[in-house]
């Protein structure tokens, strides 16, 4: 079916475009070439580029072919004349056969060529930090003397950062510690592979402080209602734990179960929901050691839920839930993924495409503008002309 | 991404097709502004490629490349016609080849 | 008290900042200004001298060598082991001469002042003055030859830009003063070559050029037992009596080392000499180079013209403190000229020759500057003629006394003409007859002066009997040591130049006595023998006070060394105090005990030669002195006195035997060699043509016929070529585009290349 569609549609681009080029008047040429625009965006759609598809026809086969027409209007310029000794006859065969090698060519180079066509390239590993740690105001984490994050508050996640693959090992610092010279407070090895999200979670108190890694999905759930949700197991009393899903007090649901201490869950996919969730030790749902009313969870974010203690000046502890929500990565070619990365790693050269533009605009006035562009004379100005030259060469032209 | 029916190699030979009709366009037509139609046929064609490749290998740098290319055309629009303007102000022609000033 | 030797670098610093003041600002300070900047230089000079004087008596005598900071390694050529540091040596030698330059440079800048009261190169005179100080203190301070070496040139410049000052004076006495300063100049090349030639010589021997290296004390402890046989002036040595002998020592130790180890010879590449051969080398150019300096035979010639320059310049430069710098030389040396008697010997009679020779033309002369000047050359050879006994510290001894009344008497003679210029002036504007041959330098215009400047007279007479060695005026003890000490080394050390010194240098000091006491009846006695000198007038109290000053010194100045055994004054002054003072820096000081019998001897002589002088220069002669002298009117003596007028030929012999054929050879080599032989020959015929063959030859086939023809090829091709090129330039951009797409294509092909070698299985 596809393939049909692409074919079809193929068929009419080409067939539009040969027509602007054989079309002798140049109105009509114009709109073949916005059919053949038309096509190709559709191309983008099937291609998964619904934004640039949309740019395509808004800008492209709208703004720009208005444009072209509204200039060809203007100057009544439908028709070159005829001339009546063609000047170049023999650039239509040249220009034939160039085109026919280069199709060979490329065709060549497509069949043939040895572009890695089979294995779709995954994203950079991204990875973020995630204080926990009770009785330390503020962290930094490192991966092998790299900064990831600093100055993260307890309770609070850094953004996630890209970072290149490979294996390190992740530090985490009090803040403002020197990674040369002092003694981190925990470390923990990690592995960055292509396409893993990972969220490195300082859990535990100031004496015995430890790394967790959480592996996150931040992709898009099938599932339109659905949404992410991992937890941490960072209770001081060191049990393993249930959490549960207590809305319906009649019917309770363990979303996750048996999370030892100092571990994550696996990822598990809920609808989206108002939730009452509550923990218990491992299989027994009499003591509630902590919970959470009334949680509003909403589709496609990811959810980290770290369960943990602090403890108070009287030596008591409270428990502590950290709750930290996070987007899941927009749709490949979505408006909003193209947006994500045209303001962040994009923004220098979308700031100079800019200024091209404005620099565009500018010439264009300049250029169109009468009393800025005074009408010149002509004038064949060649340094040295060679003896019998002279002759052949055209005088004034000009009006 | 689910995997695609049509693949890359047919988008990409469209996109040749595509490009070497646009070549043909600046070298065979003696109107400027259809010469400029060519050139942005071609640019579209080099768009679909790269569309077809970003969607290849799952990176989304081909759309923004996609999207600044367009902008570039639309800068190019622009200067291009104003100049074709301001050359049929005095020429009351568009025909490229009554344009050799720079003849050696 | 140590700390004031850190200050030695400001006595050379301090008029070289005054001279610096003078020569940019000294055009808007006026004279006033100038005088009082450099006076004031010179002062202060003389101050910090008599700190460090101070010092060196508080420190026990220590010599000292200063650092100059950033100068440390002045020359320094680590590889070649060269290493000659800017160093200033301190002790009772320096000092003295400190002392005696700044003193006596003080005064005399200060009568400057009055002097060139008027002129029009006020501030650049004093300039030159101070610039002399700088480079005079440079010489005695330095502590190695070549630091000394700088100063003796320096001084020589000095004296060259100062004789010749008044270079543009109208009516051929300019030509005649700038002549006098060429000659000065030239004659001390011929000294100064032979000063370098053994500083150079010295270096090669020793291997450095430092008098004593840092820390090293002199070798006295041997000549200390040798003086302990006399132990009336047995010098206490508070300092350890043997020296550092620690790594490389200063020449002089290391001089009396190698002497008293014996057997060291010294390899100058072709031949080696033994080591007290080259001693006696060294010394004996280094007695060039005073002969040069310190205006001795034979080179003493300069001195007497060297007059034409200003007063000042005379006192200060040609009789107080330049030309003494050879025997400061050689006195430094004493370890060197101890250790050679022939060279001793060619010293004593060098010096005892000039002294007769010089007092004997100075009979003859009608300049009273000129008199002055052959008497110095005089008392220069009885200095000289007192290191060659052995004498040294006699000789520095006279030197300061010297100094003292040396410029006093120039001081004074300048006053004088001075007068004789105001009274001249004073005729030529009442109305009398002028006079175009008057010279207010000679002294057959003068004549009963003692009425019209009496101050100038009085100070004039203490300078005479000071030089005539009349008891108790400076003149007395220093000449009577020298006298003594040449009688010593004859009798005591059977030195037969101590005898031939002797006899030489008592004529010497009669004739001293009979042509000052000439002068000054010629000067001051009798009557005005010229309008000028009737109208003569006493000169300003700027003058006038330092003739005072310099009066008072000439007499006292002896006490500095009354001799042992001396009657009350040695109770007084301490006997031999100079000389046990110079004994800490000059290893072979000695002194000799008093003799009344030379003493007495000495006086009536001079005495007898006065009354002599008194006699033939009566007042009748005086009044009836015309043009021609009494002695030339007598026929006893008519011969003689023609012959000291003529300076015994001396200038005559060096014109008719040096001059003129050095003239006539240079005429001939001018003429033959390079006018003829170069000019002619070489240049115009063998230079000349050869080139203008070699130019036809480049020009012609090489130039127009292959550089121009092949350009012209070349760019007859370019043009060619750019003509069958330039039809691609169309201009129409289709032709164009289908170029670019051509380009790219085989851009894709060459990146295809594998591919399509793949598929063609090559």
């Amino acid at each position: 079916m596809e393939l049909w569609l692409f074919i079809i549609i193929g068929a009419v681009a080409i067939i539009a475009a040969a027509m602007m080029l054989i079309s002798e008047n140049a109105i009509y040429s114009a709109l073949f070439l916005i059919l053949n625009f038309a096509c190709i965006a559709f191309f983008f759609l099937m291609l998964n580029a619904a934004f640039v598809a949309m740019v395509q026809i808004a800008v492209y086969a709208g703004a720009i072919m208005v444009l072209f027409l509204f200039v060809i209007m203007l100057l009544g310029a439908e028709r070159v004349l005829p001339e009546a000794q063609p000047r170049f006859r023999w650039l239509t065969p040249a220009a034939i056969i160039l085109a026919l090698v280069f199709l060979a060519v490329s065709t060549l180079a497509i069949i043939k060529g040895e572009i890695d066509l089979t294995r779709p390239k995954l994203e950079e590993p991204m990875v973020r930090a995630v204080h926990a740690v009770d009785g330390v105001p503020a962290v930094d984490v490192y991966l092998d003397g790299e900064q990831v994050a600093r100055d993260v508050a307890f309770g609070e996640a850094s953004s996630f950062e890209s970072w290149a693959t490979g294996r390190y090992d992740a530090q985490i610092f009090p803040a403002g510690a020197d990674p040369e010279a002092d003694d981190p407070l925990a470390e923990y090895p990690v592995n960055l592979v292509p396409g893993v999200t990972l969220s490195l979670a300082a859990i535990g108190n100031a004496q015995e402080p430890e790394l967790v890694a959480v592996t996150e999905d931040l992709s898009q759930v099938d599932d339109k209602d659905a949404l992410r949700v991992v937890a941490i197991n960072a209770l001081h009393g060191r049990t393993a734990i249930d959490v549960v899903d207590d809305t319906d007090s009649g019917s309770r649901r363990a979303l996750v179960e048996n999370v030892p201490y100092g571990k994550a869950s696996d990822v598990i996919e809920i609808e989206e929901d108002t939730y009452d969730i509550g923990v218990y030790p491992a299989g027994s749902s009499r003591t509630r050691l902590m919970g959470i009313e009334d949680e509003d969870l909403e589709a496609g974010t990811a959810v980290l839920w770290i369960f943990t203690e602090q403890r108070q000046d009287d030596n008591s502890y409270t428990s502590t839930i950290v709750n930290l929500e996070t987007d899941a990565r927009p749709p490949f070619g979505s408006p909003a993924h193209v947006g994500q990365l045209l303001f962040s790693r994009y923004v220098l050269p979308f700031e100079l495409v800019s200024l091209l533009l404005l620099v565009a605009m500018i010439g264009a006035i300049v250029l169109t503008h009468e009393r800025l562009a005074p009408r010149r004379r002509f004038e064949r100005r060649l340094a040295n002309v060679p003896a019998g030259l002279e002759q052949s060469l055209p005088g004034e032209t000009g009006d | 991404m689910e995997a695609s029916e049509v693949s890359i190699e047919l988008y990409v030979l469209l996109s040749a097709i595509l490009f070497i009709m646009g070549t043909m366009g600046v070298l065979l037509r003696r109107n400027a502004i259809l010469i400029f139609m060519s050139v942005e046929l071609m640019l579209n064609a080099a768009n679909l490629a790269l569309a077809a490749f970003a969607r290849q290998w799952g990176n989304g740098d081909g759309h923004v490349m996609v999207f600044f290319v367009m902008t570039v055309a639309a800068a190019e629009v622009a200067v291009g016609l104003a100049l074709i303007v301001a050359i049929f102000r005095t020429k009351k022609s568009i025909d490229i080849d009554d344009l050799h000033l720079f003849r050696g | 008290m140590e700390n004031f030797f850190d200050l030695v670098p400001l006595v050379v610093f301090v008029p070289l900042v005054g001279l610096l003041i003078n020569l940019f600002t000294g055009k808007h300070l006026g004279e006033r200004g100038v005088g009082i900047v450099a006076v004031g230089a010179s002062g202060i000079a003389f101050l910090i001298s008599l700190l460090l004087w101070l010092a060196q008596v508080d420190t026990g005598y220590k010599p000292v060598v200063v650092d100059l900071p950033l100068f440390s390694d002045w020359i320094s050529i680590p590889a070649a082991g060269v290493e000659i540091p800017w160093q200033f040596r301190v002790d009772t030698l320096s000092v003295t001469m400190m002392m005696a330059v700044t003193f006596v440079g003080t005064v005399i800048h200060l009568y400057a002042v009055g002097y060139m009261h008027g002129d029009e190169r006020f501030p650049r005179f004093f300039v030159y003055m101070n610039l002399f100080l700088v480079f005079m203190l440079i010489l005695v301070t330095g502590n190695n030859f070549l630091m000394m070496f700088v100063g003796w040139e320096g001084v020589g410049l000095c004296s060259y830009l100062l004789i010749g000052f008044w270079f543009d004076k109208p009516g051929g006495v300019g030509w005649k003063n700038s002549d006098a300063a060429r000659k000065a100049f030239i004659v001390n090349r011929v000294g100064d070559f032979g000063l370098v030639l053994g500083v150079l010589i010295t270096f090669w021997t020793f291997g450095t050029l430092d008098f004593y290296k840092p820390d090293e004390l002199p070798m006295a402890a041997h000549h200390a037992a040798e003086a302990a046989e006399e132990p009336v002036f047995a010098p206490e040595i508070p300092h350890e009596a043997e020296p550092h002998i620690e790594g490389p020592m200063g020449v002089f130790n290391q001089a009396e080392v190698w002497l008293e180890e014996g057997g060291h010879d010294v390899n100058f590449g072709m031949f080696s000499l033994s080591f007290e051969s080259t001693i006696t080398v060294i010394t004996l150019l280094f007695l060039l180079g005073a002969t040069g300096k310190s205006a001795q035979i034979p080179l003493f010639v300069w001195l007497p013209d060297a007059m034409a320059g200003p007063t000042p310049v005379s006192a200060l430069i040609h009789a107080a403190t330049m030309v003494t710098a050879g025997v400061y030389m050689m006195v430094r040396s004493n370890v060197f000229y101890h250790a050679s008697d022939a060279a001793s010997f060619v010293v004593a009679l060098i010096g005892a020759t000039t002294a007769i020779v010089a007092g004997f033309i100075a009979v003859g002369q009608w300049d009273i500057k000129r008199v002055l000047a052959y008497s110095t050359i005089s008392q220069l050879g009885f200095m000289v003629a007192a290191v060659g006994v052995g004498a040294y510290a006699a000789a520095m001894f006279h030197l300061v006394t010297h100094a003292f009344f040396k410029a006093l008497l120039f001081l004074g003679s300048g006053s004088v003409i001075h007068g004789m210029e105001h009274g001249h002036h004073h005729v030529a504007h009442g109305g009398h007859d002028h006079d175009d041959e008057f010279d207010p330098q000679d002294m057959r215009y003068m004549g009963g002066l003692r009425h019209k400047m009496p101050r100038t007279y009085w100070t004039y007479l203490f300078g005479t009997l000071a030089l005539a060695g009349i008891i108790p005026f400076a003149g007395f003890w220093s000449k009577d040591e020298i006298l003594l000490d040449a009688l010593k080394a004859g009798v005591d050390d059977a030195r037969l130049e101590g005898y031939l010194a002797f006899v030489l240098l008592v004529m010497a000091a009669a004739f001293t006595a009979f042509y000052m006491w000439r002068q000054m009846a010629l000067v001051f006695y009798g009557k005005p023998r010229h309008a000028a000198a009737e109208h003569a007038e006493e000169s300003s109290n700027l003058m006038v006070y330092p003739l005072i000053v310099l009066a008072f010194f000439s007499l006292v100045i002896g006490v500095i060394n009354v001799p042992s055994g001396f009657p009350i004054l040695g109770a007084i002054f301490g006997e031999h105090e100079f000389t046990s003072w110079l004994e800490h820096a000059v290893t072979y000081a000695h002194a000799a005990s008093f003799n009344v019998l030379l003493a007495s001897f000495a006086v009536v002589l001079a005495l007898v030669a006065i009354y002599v002088a008194r006699a033939i220069y009566n007042d009748r002669a005086l009044e009836t002195l015309g043009q021609q002298d009494p002695l030339e009117l007598d026929e006893r003596t008519e011969g003689l006195f023609a012959v000291a007028k003529a300076k015994l030929y001396w200038d005559d012999a060096y014109f008719k035997y040096l001059i003129f054929p050095y003239r006539r050879a240079a005429y001939w080599l001018a003429e033959q060699l390079d006018w003829r032989f170069w000019h002619d020959y070489v240049h115009k015929t063998v230079i000349q043509k050869n080139f203008h063959i070699a130019t036809e030859f480049l020009t012609q086939p090489v130039d127009k016929g292959i550089i121009d023809r092949g350009f012209n090829s070349l760019g007859r091709l370019m043009q060619i070529i750019a003509q069958r090129i330039r039809v691609i330039q169309t201009g129409y951009v289709r032709t164009y585009a289908w170029t670019v797409l051509l380009g790219t294509l085989l851009v894709v092909f060459i990146i295809l290349f594998p591919v399509i070698r793949g598929m063609l299985g090559l």
